[in-house]
């Protein structure tokens, strides 16, 4: 059986689980591969623009997922430890964008970091229920 | 916010996890709830009340009595 922190799944806990997993493994592959696209091709402006709506599309996608998983949710308790942990992830994210904006902007260095953005936020969502979970045993 | 959830579910001899299924929601709910980590919702309060045969005020009680009371 499917485990959260050895709290039982049901099958909508575990579908949602999958999809957002599946969402964010997404989200990186994407990633690299328009990163290699974007610095490989000499590519015009208008493709430059169409790589930037594909690499949103799986971010909308993801942020649907949680507000199904959140509206379908019947246990109020986990609701609220998810509802915590997504803004853990917000947070977390915001944080680590604007450092890196700001080392991008004053070195000139090239971090990646846009692209793994939502890969940092799911992370950090997923490590605080679990921590908010594991306190509550 | 304080309960009786604890007493209530001794007295039927009913584990975390019976009561968790009987309410359909997870163990960690029930165990949140009867600490006082977190305050159930009024339709959670009912059917606590219901199933315990009781009234919402016999099972939750504040922590303070109100101002001028």
């Amino acid at each position: 059986m499917h485990t959260c922190n050895n709290m039982p799944l049901n099958a909508f806990q575990r579908h949602s689980k999958r999809l957002i997993g599946i969402m964010m493994g997404i989200c990186l592959a994407l990633s690299l591969v328009l990163q290699a696209v974007v610095h490989r091709y000499n590519l015009s402006t208008f493709t430059h623009y169409g790589i930037a709506v594909i690499s949103v599309a799986p971010i909308i996608m993801t942020m649907i997922l949680i507000a199904r998983y959140l509206s379908g949710e019947k246990d109020e308790y986990l609701r609220n430890l998810v509802v915590q942990s997504i803004l853990w992830g917000f947070g977390v994210a915001l944080v680590a964008d604007t450092f890196f904006g700001y080392i991008i902007e004053l070195r000139s260095t090239l971090i990646p970091f846009g692209s793994i953005s939502m890969d940092i936020f799911v992370v950090t969502a997923m490590i605080t229920l679990e921590i908010k979970l594991w306190r509550n045993q | 916010m304080k309960n009786r959830l604890r007493v209530l579910r001794a007295e039927r001899e009913w584990s975390q996890a019976d009561l968790a299924q009987k309410l359909e929601v997870s163990r960690q709910s029930v165990n949140a709830i009867e600490t006082g980590k977190f305050d159930p919702s009024l339709p959670l309060a009912f059917r606590l009340a219901r199933l315990f045969e009781t009234t919402i005020e016999s099972i939750f009680l504040e922590d303070e009595a109100p101002p001028g009371a």
